[in-house]
């Protein structure tokens, strides 16, 4: 698989939120850092999902959102990693949005559906264009 | 802050680098961090919870709690033990440039077919991967020139080893001979 990051597609030289989140909030937790690290290459290995929804590592959300739980379950806080998979390239995945997100809390899911329109609606966008 | 054209796994990289504490941690620890992976997979995979992993293991779920969260320095003893309990087993080596872990979407197709040709995964696994670099020297031999597999009318010897021959039996050929493959005189 591939990755690429909001708003990439928007424009190259904007602000990754995934990437602020990389280095504000997860650079403080070295072991997740290297777990994310770990997980995301593994992702990028394969060319199909199917075996981390299996495993729970990855959930569909509402609509074409997904997570990614590294890992799926720990005490102090898991990362959640939101994103879609291009619906005109299935070997290439969207990170829109990234949260250390604690047991209790609900998953800040609002501004990942956001970025996701917006994404949709740029593809749409290319195809009528 | 923007992306300059680098992908994930590369800013990762370079945050891990960038910082003292991360980069010796994962020095450290990115063995584990690697071992933490597969073994999350296989565990969630197979349905089971820290309580099942204590019990198989002889521990408590509180020790398996700190060990999925990377607190401690695990023994062999256990992390064979953890392997085992996830259905799995230890793999350890000094040469970790040279060892890869099968991306987890061809487990089952390699599984199946290491079934089919009567060895086992990892059997299979080094024929293939002789194969490929064998052939991948190959192609480079040949000047890069683009092909699939060539043949020139007879039946003579094909120097590509076991893929010559399967693609001979059921695969695509292709007729655009670079000299190299010009046999059969």
């Amino acid at each position: 698989m591939r990755f690429s990051w909001y708003p990439q597609f928007l424009d190259p030289d904007a602000t990754a939120k995934v990437q602020k989140f990389i280095q504000k909030d997860l650079k403080k937790y070295p072991d997740l850092l290297s777990r994310v690290r770990t997980f995301l290459v593994s992702v990028e290995k394969v060319e199909n999902l199917d075996s981390y929804y299996k495993s729970g590592e990855m959930a569909k959300l509402e609509g074409a959102l997904h997570e990614m739980r590294i890992p799926p379950t720990r005490r102090g806080g898991v990362v959640r990693i939101y994103f879609c998979v291009n619906p005109e390239d299935s070997r290439e995945i969207m990170l829109l949005d990234a949260e250390l997100k604690h047991e209790k809390e609900p998953g800040r899911t609002d501004t990942a559906n956001r970025r996701l329109k917006e994404y949709l609606a740029y593809l749409a966008r290319g195809k009528q264009g | 802050m923007s992306t300059d054209g680098k992908d994930i796994i590369g800013f990762l990289d370079e945050t891990i680098e960038g910082n003292t504490e991360s980069r010796e941690y994962e020095m450290t620890w990115g063995a584990l961090a690697s071992f933490l992976n597969d073994y999350e997979h296989l565990k969630g995979t197979r349905g089971l919870t820290q309580k099942d992993i204590a019990a198989s293991c002889g521990t408590t779920q509180s020790a398996i709690s700190r060990l999925e969260r990377m607190r401690g320095k695990p023994t062999y003893e256990l992390l064979r033990r953890l392997s085992e309990a996830v259905g799995g087993s230890l793999f350890v080596s000094p040469m970790a440039d040279f060892s890869i872990t099968l991306p987890y979407d061809l487990h089952d197709r390699a599984r199946s077919l290491a079934e089919k040709k009567a060895v086992r995964v990892d059997e299979l696994m080094h024929a293939m991967l002789r194969e490929a670099i064998d052939n991948a020297e190959y192609r480079d031999e040949c000047n890069g020139t683009k092909f699939e597999l060539v043949i020139c009318g007879s039946e003579s010897e094909i120097p590509v080893g076991q893929y010559a021959h399967d693609v001979l039996t059921g695969g695509t050929i292709v007729d655009e001979a670079p000299s190299a493959f010009s046999l059969g005189a």
